[in-house]
């Protein structure tokens, strides 16, 4: 009986993990010089988050980042990134 | 029915025994001493009186492996009524270690090829995971991506040129990619085996570099449940892995399963920054089910393994800056990104013992899932490779001193893709069959050779019928030791093939994991390999050492080579091949062992190794010439409730590498400490507690054969560690 509580107790301890739904996503663009550009799109959780990495955004105005200008159109899911929160430096 | 129910009575049935006494020179006996009988990969142990006692349903002429620390290993065949007496003869010095061969039930003294035998607990006192216990053997190296992404180099080879098998089935584990680790933790395994260089007569295709052999722990032979419970902790990753293992047996059957939790935060490098997304977890479970009669061995091995590796230094910059790839903080949770991967390993293995002959039938079946996560949610790449195996061996003694052994490999690989934003490869088809067969001479005066031959056929298919090819092969190997005295020579000849991976003919598309745009190439050749080895050891009362070397020449080599070129921002690589390649070196290992002092053992073993093309370039990631010293210092057993058991202090010094590529880095020395002491509590012992510092002098080092190496990330400082096993 020992010997199973031990083993049960040490079951327990394994199973403790954790995820952060949500994430801070962005347009990426690169410029003429080859620099990415970010465009902010806020942060997304779920299935809006799901959508937005599967299907893309569409920017309806040209937006100005810096001394860039990120052309309006449509940007497909690999042009989205979407960041953790707690990188760090 | 009959069978079945026959099956489930059978243990309770009374089984005859046949006993045993094991003693040393003077007569004494010697308890502890570990037997075990290869067949049915069982093992029991001599009590305080130095008996021990066999089942007589072990299969007939089964290998009897008897071994205990600081004496000299011996097999003998079982035949049920003898009356075994045994006598092991005191070692003092134990250069190449004597233990048998799962692959083929040898010792290593009678070995013709390169095969080395570790138990796994001789390897990792100091590390944490397989392929870093390994890179603790001379000519063996570890390539990584951070501390969670390992993939074990032989000689300079890696990937798909190495094989690992599991219990006899080959884990597939897509290795063509850098990034792509070994896929298996050390749960369960009791032994390694290395075959360094060319191994395709046991293993076939792609056996150029070598084979990683890994064996199960051995069942427990009629004995109650046996608990034992392994629990690390290592400082700079915050690593925490618990391992738990059951073993029970009752008569015929037999059942080990375990299971396991690891998860590693971000490392912390020398300068007390942390390598962001160098975390991992990993979560394995295993179970093996024994059954014999003593015309009959099966045993039923299932393995699940699944990993959640984040890639470190990945950045969207051409050149990120340590700064960008770095944190002040660490996090174990996972990021992107990160490679998700899972492996299920099927094995049944049934062996059938004939009044002079054997058969043996593997049929095996490994699953394994890769998903990659640049996104959160929508995967870049998710493939699934579906292996099937058969292996047939048949072997019979010809005479007191021939065997000959003919088999088959046949095997069924699918490459399947999911739904993902990359589709680096087409959904294929790859079909293999081999035959071989193999004639080895043993006599009694320490004279052994072997010749063998096998053929193999590799069909790639890609599954919308654009394209399809078949390689053919053909391996040879010879082999010869001679061992009078204290001298041991081994020589071999070997040759051995690879043909080219599916994703190296048919690649075309963005790596996300490498930052590389790679493109295949449909007409590459099979790469062919010839390796002559020769070994020359000496053992004296209190010195040893073993000279070993090598070389090994490669025609049509593949290799990833750098166009000067971007698609989609990224860095065009692509798949080529060179005419011929030469990889030379020599491995030497010396043990020294002080009258004066005989708890005392230094050990220290040379590497080096250079590898050549034709016109006269450098390879690319061949690992740094390197020694390695370890001094230990066995205290004598007291019987005590707390027992200090040993000290141990390993150095290891890893030269410069300047003999690099074009376009790759070179890299400075250094030097690496480590150092620990183990304990033991209570009898049997209940608990083993080893207390360690990792590179004591947080030296900030980047290995030759990091992938982090063009970042110049160093691996991790200083660190300290905890490993206790509690035996219930």
């Amino acid at each position: 009986m020992k010997k199973l509580s031990l083993i049960l107790f040490i079951g327990v301890l394994f199973a403790c993990s954790d995820s952060d739904e949500c994430h801070d996503c962005h347009i990426a663009w690169e410029n003429a010089q080859g620099q990415e550009v970010e465009v902010e799109l806020g942060e997304f959780c779920g299935a809006q988050l799901s959508d937005l990495e599967s299907n893309g955004d569409t920017l309806a105005e040209p937006t100005v980042v810096g001394m860039d200008t990120v052309p309006a159109g449509y940007y497909p899911g690999s042009s989205i990134h979407c960041e953790e929160h707690d990188h760090a430096h | 029915m009959g069978r079945l129910l026959l099956f489930f009575l059978l243990p309770s049935y009374t089984i005859a025994q046949t006993l045993g006494i094991v003693t040393n020179e003077n007569n004494q006996p010697l308890s502890g001493v570990e037997v075990i009988i290869m067949s049915t990969a069982t093992q029991v142990e001599t009590d305080d009186k130095g008996t021990f006692s066999i089942d007589n349903s072990t299969p007939k002429r089964s290998v009897l492996y008897f071994s205990k620390e600081g004496y000299k290993s011996q097999t003998i065949p079982f035949i049920a009524n003898d009356k075994f007496e045994i006598t092991l003869s005191e070692l003092h010095v134990n250069i190449d270690e004597v233990e048998v061969s799962s692959i083929n039930n040898k010792l290593s003294s009678n070995q013709t090829l390169n095969i080395q035998s570790k138990k796994m607990t001789q390897l990792n006192a100091s590390s944490f995971n397989l392929v870093e216990s390994l890179s603790k053997i001379s000519g063996v190296e570890q390539q990584t991506t951070g501390n969670g992404i390992q993939k074990v180099v032989v000689r300079g080879l890696s990937g798909t040129r190495v094989v690992t098998l599991m219990n006899g089935t080959r884990i597939e584990n897509q290795q063509w990619g850098t990034d792509h680790g070994i896929g298996v933790t050390d749960l369960g395994i009791g032994k390694v085996e290395l075959v360094k260089g060319p191994a395709s007569i046991i293993f076939g295709a792609d056996a150029l570099g070598g084979a990683l052999y890994l064996s199960d722990e051995s069942f427990n032979n009629n004995k109650p449940l046996e608990t034992k419970i392994i629990t690390q902790f290592e400082s700079a990753s915050m690593l925490i892995n618990n391992q738990i293992g059951l073993k029970w047996s009752n008569k015929a059957i037999k059942n080990n399963t375990l299971i396991e939790y690891g998860s590693v935060a971000d490392y912390r490098l020398p300068d007390k920054t942390y390598l962001f997304n160098s975390r991992y977890s990993q979560m394995a479970f295993k179970t093996a089910l024994g059954y014999n009669t003593d015309k009959w061995v099966m045993n039923l091995r299932y393995q699940y393994n699944q990993n959640t590796m984040g890639i470190p230094a990945h950045s969207h910059d051409t050149e990120p800056t340590l700064d960008q790839l770095t944190s002040s903080s660490q996090n174990r949770y996972p990021t992107r990104p990160t490679q998700f991967n899972a492996l299920h390993l099927l094995n049944i293995e049934n062996s059938i013992y004939f009044s002079n002959s054997t058969l043996k039938v593997i049929l095996a079946n490994s699953n394994n899932r890769l998903e990659e996560f640049e996104a959160w949610t929508v995967p870049e790449i998710d493939v699934y490779l579906n292996s099937s195996q058969l292996n047939l061996l048949y072997s019979k003694p010809l005479s007191k001193y021939l065997k000959w052994t003919i088999g088959s490999q046949s095997g069924l690989q699918l490459n399947l893709n999911q739904p993902a934003r990359t589709q680096l490869i087409a959904n294929t088809k790859t079909t293999d069959l081999g035959l071989y067969s193999l004639l080895e001479y043993s006599s009694k005066n320490h004279l052994s050779s072997q010749i063998a031959i096998r053929i193999d056929n590799r069909k790639i298919d890609l599954q919308d019928g654009s394209f399809s090819k078949d390689y053919k092969a053909i391996s040879l190997s010879l082999g010869l030791a001679k061992q009078w005295e204290e001298h041991h020579v081994r020589m071999s000849y070997s040759s051995a093939f690879r043909t080219p991976h599916f994703y190296e003919l048919l690649a075309n598309g963005v790596h996300h994991a490498t930052r590389r745009y790679e493109i295949g190439d449909k007409d590459l050749n099979i790469e062919k390999g010839n390796q002559i080895d020769f070994s020359y050891e000496w053992t004296g009362h209190h010195l040893g050492f073993i000279i070993n070397p090598f070389y090994h020449s490669i025609s049509d080599f593949i290799t990833l080579n750098p166009l000067d070129s971007t698609i989609k921002n990224v860095p065009v690589f692509r798949y080529e091949q060179l005419d011929n390649v030469e990889l030379k070196g020599v491995e030497l290992n010396i043990h020294f062992h002080p009258h004066f002092a005989h708890q005392l053992h230094f050990d220290i073993g040379l590497s080096l190794l250079e590898g050549k093309s034709k016109d006269g370039n450098f390879l690319s990631y061949m690992p740094a010439n390197n020694t390695q010293s370890t001094v230990r210092y066995l205290f004598s057993k007291r019987h005590k409730k707390m027992q200090l058991k040993t000290v141990f202090m390993e150095h290891a010094f890893h030269m410069a590498q300047q003999n690099t590529a074009i376009n790759e880095k070179p890299s400075e020395a250094y030097h690496l400490v480590d150092g620990g002491l183990t304990f033991s509590f209570y009898k049997n012992p209940l608990f083993n507690l080893t207390l360690g510092v990792k590179n004591i002098f947080n030296e900030s080092y980047v290995p030759h054969l990091s992938n982090l190496k063009p970042y110049i990330i160093p691996n991790q400082g200083r660190s300290y560690f905890i490993k206790l096993i509690t035996n219930l």
